[in-house]
Order: structure tokens, then sequence, then C-alpha cells
């Protein structure tokens, strides 16, 4: 965006950091990103988060899995037809097994696969737009806007008594 | 996560009586019975079969039930609290259950097959320690007494503390309810010290209770299902028998929820969405679990490929019964799996009762498919219009069991003894003792 | 703020400077340990003969380690995983001490197979490879389902380690970048943190993650032991061809990882003075389940052999007689007496829970375990169905070393990994922590209260 920067405020109490990011969200700021030490459901919340799209992942990766399962068990036997133990060519009792593991199998790849990619990792270059406070306890609040609509964003910051609040742009 | 809110002052609610359920419930009966006669002069055998496989499917409900309110007890579930007496009213179905034993009891060689190949079979000879008719009386009545006898005292004990808590309901009690209180309040020692010994005493006996359970019913399971088919033998069917039998307790404790919940303001309020949603966890898990058990005994067997072993595999899925036991895998796991899999068939009243619906009439073939095909005559027919007739005495005294504990007895546990004070302050980390 | 942050000290100790006790600790483990690889190497060398296994006993040692190991590793995943799909609050101090036992058990155990197979090298034939013979693996062999089984639990657990560990490594970064931004230790810290910066995006995804994992874990982990048995049970062996073996091998197998877990929290809380973390209550709820799969163990035992009983057929009750009154009774009521007996005298009573009497409870159930399957392998197979093949094993030096040195491998890795990653998940503590003073302090905050 083109003219346009970043706010970044720490905060010691969720609360103030909840009503922060309530007051910038109901200003109309699009981009606002918040930090915590751990999850925090309320801050989840007044960012407007829906359930993580991540199940969709580990669905979407089980099934190709369950699939793959089967598709390489029979095609294999098929490939190269040799009775054992008496058990017929296609033996789905015995495939289900292998189909299940790589249901699992394929369901963690992917939801590691669609975590990394929803939550933007790895990212290892350093950023402006952090503090290593917030690993250890404090909240932050970062939003993105115009400079004009940066002041209004900097009065509603402000509001809520942050120990800190600097200027930077995010580069991602 | 969640934290689990239990009030503090849980309103005393019963489930209003109906003149119509009433009504139905001895309609059913009437119905069950004549059914029965009428079977009995037909083909006594196959009369019994329909019996035994009821009652064995009834019982399994009722213990699975009172299984899911002693495990809950144990790990100190909360979320449950307002589905406890739910559970607990099935207690109600066993001292009937005890006395529809006693017939099925006095069988004879017409009905147990190893009573007359003990004769001639070298192998069933082998087994006479244990398939012989007085130790297969003694361990059904003294196994079913005991294990029965720890449920009713269970429920006895989560009763009690409630007495105190409804003396001063305002509604007019009946005559029973009044010679059941004071029945229940005799040699009362104050609100206090009642609460406290219920508690002590339930969590010491539920432990036991559930390896009585585990006992108790692996017996049942060899008594009427394996015997049947004198030279097969399945370490897995005790397992899988009443592993099952918890699931169709989960789910009729489900179905029962449901049901309370159009029946009263406070069922309806306090059977919420977390309770919702954690007995539909439980109902999906436990069919994972049961096809699980069902998978590892059947791959074993199919592998073994030995003749005794899989004459019992076979003869369920050959062309006469294979449709039956296709039903209940559908019933028992591809409608439930699919079904419970998301999170909103769990939370929406109608469709979790629609599934648990699923599983029990899945659960209840389960049961007749595990029994009946080993009695079968070639020929007959696989399922008659019998089975369930004669079902219906059953249902009907199961749920007439369970609607008088419910309408006699607050239906949700007034007393909720969750906050255990040595706990509560050992939970709360060292620098947060005081606040 | 949230929370005592003084309490953290004793875990980032190890992390952030040398500790010459865990130096020495690594040390003599490391030499524990070499001794499985000087075995092995000199196994390697003379071939499989040096070892006892030979005819009809084929399945000594080794493969009694691998059903140990992969049983142990049912201590971690496994019940970290129940404790958080089912919320167990005390759960937070304990879930990464035991999911690293998984990964490093998986290791070990996994290493079995190999060892047994004599020519390790050829182990790439049960992985389905294009070859130029055009031959593909087996798959209806329970052998070709194991290593499906455990590789996909391995690289399940594996992840399921490292993602809740990774917040974690992002507070090591900001604390060295913050001591010194040059050092080695800073460096390497926020490379492996991968840049997590803890946005509520991150959290929000990340809860998701560790959720849906926890759920499908639990599954592969029960279809792993349910697997090992199963190379036992699809065989017409004389008491393996069982259809409870599936659930049985697992129950034992979270049993054993339980006793297990008790003894490795225990040596943690005092080597590394955690006695905040891992607390009395910790251990009194741990012991209640470790009674709980205690009286499930015995259970499953019982049904087993009462059906072996049951049936009475002559050579599963051949076999049944030596466990319970000839060769292998001492040891099987041993087994008894270390897994039955004891843990239900010792744990159902309260004082019965404290950490050090759960953790020799352990020790003696861990030994029980390994009789169990030392019974199972070598029992069954010195009594085989043709009797002019009875036979009988003994164990040489070369699995004794193995099996012993297994043991320092384990530690050895596990020390490691105390060096490397906080043993208890930080940022899981706070976050009960955090709840615990939402408790308290709502009063204080009306706007916690409208959501």
């Amino acid at each position: 965006m083109e003219n346009a920067g970043g706010l970044l405020a720490s905060y010691e109490y969720l609360d103030s950091t909840v009503d922060a990011i309530k007051g910038l969200k109901k200003a109309g700021f699009e981009t606002v990103r918040a930090y915590t030490p751990y999850p925090e459901h309320h801050i989840e919340d007044a960012l407007g988060y829906d359930q993580s799209p991540v199940r969709v992942w580990t669905l979407v990766g089980g099934l190709t899995g369950t699939a793959t399962g089967f598709a390489l068990t029979i095609w294999t036997s098929m490939d190269w037809p040799l009775v054992v133990g008496g058990k017929p060519m296609v033996s789905i009792p015995a495939y289900i097994i292998i189909a299940f593991e790589l249901t699992i199998l394929f369901g963690a790849l992917a939801t590691i696969i669609g975590l990394f990619v929803l939550s933007r990792l790895p990212s290892i270059k350093p950023t402006v737009v952090y503090d290593p406070e917030f690993s250890s306890g404090r909240y932050g609040v970062y939003v993105e806007g115009s400079h004009q609509r940066l002041e209004e964003a900097r009065r509603i910051m402000n509001e809520q008594e942050p120990i800190e609040l600097r200027e930077g742009e995010a580069d991602d | 996560m969640a934290h689990i809110h239990v009030p503090a002052e849980v309103s005393v609610c019963y489930l209003p009586r109906s003149r119509k359920a009433n009504l139905l419930i001895l309609a059913f009966i009437v119905v069950g019975v004549v059914s029965f006669y009428i079977r009995w002069r037909q083909d006594p055998q196959a009369a019994w079969i329909s019996y035994i496989t009821n009652w064995l499917y009834f019982t399994s409900v009722s213990m699975g039930g009172l299984l899911l309110a002693i495990a809950t007890w144990i790990t100190k579930a909360k979320w449950n609290w307002s589905m406890r007496r739910v559970n607990q009213s099935f207690v109600a179905f066993l001292p009937l259950s005890f006395l529809l034993v006693l017939p099925m009891l006095s069988l004879g060689e017409s009905y147990f097959p190893w009573i007359e190949m003990m004769a001639g079979d070298p192998v069933v000879q082998k087994k006479s320690a244990y398939l012989n008719m007085p130790f297969l009386i003694v361990r059904n009545i003294l196994g079913l007494a005991a294990l029965f006898g720890v449920a009713l005292y269970f429920v006895y004990l989560a009763l009690r503390p409630d007495m105190g808590l409804t003396d001063q309901r305002t509604e007019a009690g009946g005559k029973s309810e009044e010679a059941w209180r004071a029945r229940l309040t005799r040699g009362w020692m104050g609100q206090e010290k009642e609460q406290v010994r219920s508690y002590k005493r339930m969590t010491t006996i539920a432990p036991v209770f559930v390896i009585m359970y585990a006992v108790v019913m692996t017996m049942l399971s060899y008594d009427w299902i394996m015997s049947l088919e004198p030279h097969w033998f399945s370490t897995m069917l005790g397992p899988w028998f009443f592993m099952g039998a918890f699931w169709a307790g989960i789910a009729a404790t489900a179905l029962w929820s449901m049901y309370l919940r159009t029946q009263h303001e406070d069922f309806h309020r306090h059977i919420g969405l977390q309770q919702r949603h954690d007995i539909g966890k439980l109902a999906f898990g436990f069919c994972v679990f049961w096809t699980y058990l069902f998978f590892s005994q059947y791959i074993v067997i199919w592998y073994g490929k030995l003749p005794w072993e899989q004459a019992w595999i076979v003869r369920r899925s050959d062309e006469v019964w294979g449709g039956l036991s296709g039903l209940v895998i559908l019933l028992c796991f591809v409608i439930p799996f699919a079904g419970l899999i998301g999170r909103k068939p769990k939370t929406k009243p109608v469709l979790l009762a629609f599934f648990t619906s699923v599983i029990l009439v899945g659960m209840w073939l389960e049961r007749y498919v595990m029994l009946a095909p080993s009695l079968h005559h070639e020929g007959d027919p696989v399922f008659t219009i019998w089975q369930p007739l004669i079902g219906l005495m059953f249902l009907g005294l199961y749920l007439g069991s369970v609607r008088w504990f419910l309408t006699t007895f607050p239906a949700i546990q007034v007393w909720q003894p969750m906050v255990d004070p040595e706990t509560r302050e050992a939970e709360i980390p060292a620098g947060f003792a005081t606040d | 703020m949230t929370g005592d942050r003084s309490r953290e000290e004793p875990l980032f100790r190890p992390l952030t400077a040398w500790r010459p006790k865990l130096i020495l600790g690594s040390l003599f483990t490391g030499a524990v340990a070499a001794l499985l690889f000087y075995s092995w190497g000199y196994q390697i060398r003379n071939d499989i003969g040096v070892a006892g296994i030979n005819r009809p006993v084929f399945w000594g040692f080794y493969i009694t380690n691998f059903v140990f190991w992969i049983g142990i590793s049912h201590a971690g995943t496994l019940i970290s995983a129940i404790l958080r799909v089912t919320s167990a609050e005390w759960r937070r101090p304990v879930t990464r001490c035991a999911e690293a036992i998984t990964v490093f058990a998986l290791l070990i155990g996994g290493l079995f197979p190999l060892i047994h197979l004599g020519r390790p090298w050829l182990f790439w034939f049960m992985i389905p490879l294009p070859n130029h013979r055009g031959l593909w693996p087996n798959f209806r062999s329970p052998l070709v389902w194991d290593i499906t089984a455990i590789g996909t639990y391995l690289i399940g657990s594996i992840l399921y380690l490292l993602l809740p560990l990774l917040p974690d490594l992002a507070i090591l970064r900001d604390r060295h970048t913050a001591d010194n931004p040059d050092s080695a230790r800073a460096r390497i810290y926020r490379f492996i943190a991968l840049g997590w910066r803890g946005t509520a995006q991150q959290w929000h995804s990340l809860e998701s993650g560790i959720r849906a994992l926890a759920v499908i874990i639990i599954p592969v982990a029960v279809s792993v032991h349910t697997i090992v048995s199963w190379d036992f049970s699809m065989t017409l062996q004389p008491m393996w061809h069982s259809t409870i073996f599936g659930p049985y091998f697992v129950v034992g197998a979270i049993y054993s990882g339980i006793a297990v877990l008790m003894v490795t929290m225990y040596l943690l809380r005092r080597g590394m003075g955690l006695e905040s973390y891992l607390n009395d209550k910790v251990f009194n709820n741990l012991g209640l389940l470790f009674l709980a799969f205690t009286l499930i163990w015995g259970y499953f035992t019982f049904a087993e052999h009462l059906t072996v009983w049951y049936g009475n057929e002559p050579s599963e009750m051949a076999v049944f007689t030596e466990r319970i009154s000839g060769k292998y009774a001492r040891i099987f009521w041993a087994m008894v007496l270390l897994n039955v007996a004891v843990p239900v005298l010792v744990l159902s009573f309260p004082r019965g829970r404290k950490p050090w009497l759960t953790a020799i409870v352990g020790v003696g159930v861990l030994i029980g375990m390994w009789i169990e399957r030392f019974i199972i392998v070598v029992g069954t197979l010195s009594l085989p169905r043709l009797d002019f093949t009875v036979g009988s094993y003994q164990p040489t030096w070369v699995e004794l070393g193995i099996l012993v040195g297994s043991f320092g491998c384990f530690a050895l890795l596990y020390l490691v990994f105390v060096q490397i990653a906080p043993i208890v998940s930080i940022w899981e503590v706070r976050e009960g922590d955090h709840h615990l003073n939402q408790v308290h302090s709502a009063t204080e905050h009306p706007v916690l209260e409208t959501t």
C-alpha cells in the first residue's frame, strides 16, 4: 500500500488489548494483528476469527491418504499377481490397514502444511513489527493503514494506555 | 479449555407423569407377553432366542448407562452433571432384568446345544469344567446378583443426599414418593455428613463396579453367545460384547436426554450445548472403538482361516445371514461414523437423537446376529416379526421402570459434589495461592 | 503480568548454560549406549549366529525388546493426546516430557527389527519402491503393516512433539537474543523457531492443528500396537492366535508407557528441581490412571487365559500349563506380582501415590511387562504345534548387551533433548496460569465475562 504505515502497541493487560482491538475494528481498520504469549480466545473473538480452516486440510489430506492406500495396495498386487497364503488377489481386509495408516499419515502431514501456510511460517527474517516481550507476557496490537487514518488508530490505541507505541510496517 | 459451569443451586425437577405414556408402555408389555406366548406355542426355541437376545440387549443398555455414570464419577467429569441421573435411572430396570433371567436358566437340552454334544464330542467334553448346567445357573445368579447389587447400592448412595435437598419442594409429592423418601432417609445423619459419606463410598465402590462389569458381562457373552457354538471360542468376544453394551448405554443416555429436553423447561436449559457435544463425542468415539474391536476380531479369524474358528464368521456372512450382518455394519459403523463426525450433528438435538437411535437399533440387531445364527435351522427365516414383537415386552418394562425412576426421584441430580476441596487447592499452582 | 516467573527458572537452566551434571550423565549414558552399537557391530561382522535365537525359537530378546520399546512409546503421544482431547487441566506440565518419551522409544523400538534382520541393509525390501525386479511388498503381511504403522506413528509423533514446541523455541529465541544476539544459542534458536511470532492468527491455527493431530494420533497409536500384536496373532501358533491380542497389547503398551512416564517424571523432578511443575497432584492423578490400567491389564490377562482354558485346545493347553505351572511359572507369577498385586496394593491408597512410590511401582511394572512379552514370544515358540521341534532359548552376551545398551540409548537421547528444549511446555503452563488468573479476577475485569 502506498503512502501507508503501521503502528505497533504493547499492552500489559488483556482487557485493554481486547478493547483496543475492538475499537480499531469498529473504526473500520482491516489489517489488525494481535500478538499474545499464549492462545487467547477473547482476542480471537475480538478479531472475529471463526473456526480455523486447519481441520479442512486434515480432512482433505486424510481422504487423499485413504485413496492412496487402496490404490497403492490394489495396483501393486495386480501389477505382479502372486497368491500368498491362500488369500484373494485383492485382500480388502488387509488393505484396509494400509489405507488407514496412510489416511493418518497424509492427514498429519496436511495438517502441518496447512498450519504453516495459514500462519505464514517459516519466516526467519527478522521483522520490526515484533517485540521479544510478546513471548514472555505482553500483548501486542499491530494495525496498518494510510497516514491520515493512522492518527485515528493512534488515538484509539493510546486510549488503552499502552506500555509502548511505535511506528513500523510489516514487510509481508 | 472449557470450564464447565455447574450452577450452585440446581433446581429440583422431575419428569412429568403422563397417563398416555403409561398406557402405551402397558400396551407394549401386553403385546410382548402375548407374542411370546404365541411364538412359544409355535416354536419354543425361536421364542427363547428372541427372549434372550432382547434380555441381553436391554440388560446391556442398562448396564452400559450405569457404567457411564460410574466411569464419569471415577474421572471426576463435570460436563455430565445434568445427565448423571439419567444414567443412574437405568438401575430401575435391573431388578426386573434379574427376574427375567431366571426362566432363561431353566432352559435345558432343547436350547443349549452343548448339553447333547457333551455325550459324544471330545472337544466339548474337554470344556465340561465350564459348560455344565449347575455351574451355569450358579455363576449367572451370583454374578448378576453381585453386579446388580453394587449398581443399586451406588445409585442409592447418589440418591440419598438429594432427599435432604428436596425436602421442602413446593409441589406436593405423591404417596409413593414420600414412601421412597422415608426409605432412603433412614438413619439420616444430616446433609453435610450424608454428602461426604456418599462421595467417599461412591468413589470407593466405583472401580469395583467397573471390574465386576467387565467380568460378569464377559461371562454373559460366553454363556449366552459363545457356548451356543461349542467348538468356537474367541478371546475378544467378552470385550466386544461389553464395550458394545457401554456404547449402547451412551447412546441411550443421549436419547433419553434429548427426550427430557422436550419435557421440561429445566432439562431444556441444563442439557446444553456442552453436554450434547460431549455425549455426541462419546457416541462417535465408541463408534470408532466398536469398529476397531469388530475389525480386530474379524481380521485375525479371516487371516487364520481355521475351520472351527471361521465357521462362526462364515455362518454370519453367507447369503442367508450376510444381509443382516451387513445391515449391522451399516447401522453401527457407516451411518453413525459419517453422521456424527462433524460438530453440528453432535450438538443439534434432532440429529443427535436420530443418530443415537440408529446406533441403538444397530446394537439391537448386533446382539441378535451374535446369537441367533448359532441356533438357526436351515430353511427357517432369519428374521421374523416376532423378534421385535417380543422385544416390546422388554422395551415396555425398560421404559416403564426408567420413567418411574425419573418421575419419582429428581431427574437432575441436585447434589453436585464436584467441588473437592482438596484438589481445588492443589490445582492452583504456587505463586497464585492467594489472590 | 502473568504468574510467577521465578518458578520457570529450573526449566531454563539447562538451556542457557552447560550443566556439569547433565554433561556427565550424557557421557555415562553414551557409554552404555555404545554397548548396543558394539554388540550389534559384532553381530553384523560375525553373523546372526552369535545370538541365541535358533530353531524353533526364532524370536528371542530382539522381538521381545521390539514389542517392549514400541509399547513404551505409547506413554507419550497417547496419554498426552487423551489428556488434551479431554482438556484435562493437569496435563499441562506432563505433555512434553511424555511426548519426548514416545519419539525416543519409537526410534529405539524401530531399531530392533533391523537388528533382528541379520542383514539390516536389505531392509528397504519392505518399502514399496519401484525396482528392477518389478516386485512389490506383500501388503497382506503383518510385517509390512508394521512398517507402515510405525513409520506413520513416528512421523506423527515427531510432528506432535515439535508443534507445541514451536512457541517455546520462540521464547528461548527471544531470551537468548536479549542476552546476546550473536551467541551461538541465539542463532540456533532463531533458526529453529522458524520465525514464530505468536500472532493471534498463528495461535489460532496452532491450537486447531494440535487438536487435529491429537485426535488422529490416538487411533494411530492404538493401531500400532494392534498391528504389532498381529505379528503374533495372524500366525496359528498356540496362544498367539488370539482375537483379543490387539486390545490386549494396546492396554499393555499404555500400561508400560505410564510406568516409564512415572519413572521419567520422578527423575526429572528430582534431577532438575521441577517440584513446582511435576507436583504431587500430577503424580496422584497419573497414579490413578496407572491404577486403572493395572486393573484393565489384569482383566485382559484374565480374559485371555480364561478363554484358553475354556477352549481347552491341546497344544494351547501345553503352552498354558508351561506358563502357569511349568518352566515359565516362576517368571509368570513374578509378572502377576509386579503387574497386579503390587500396583493394586500400593496405588489404591492416596499415600501410595506419592512420587517416589509410583516411581518404584513403575520400575516393577516395567520389569513385569518385559517378562510378559518374553513369555509370549519365547513361551510359545519353544512349544510349537509339532512337538518334535520342542526347543529352548538362552540369550547370549550380544543380546544382553543390546538390551542394556537400548536403555542407555534412550536415556542419552532424553538427556540431550532436555538440553535443547524445555521439558515442560512453558506456554501451555502459562496459559493455564492465565486461565486461573482470569477466574480469580473475573470480577475486577467485567469485560472478560461478556464472552
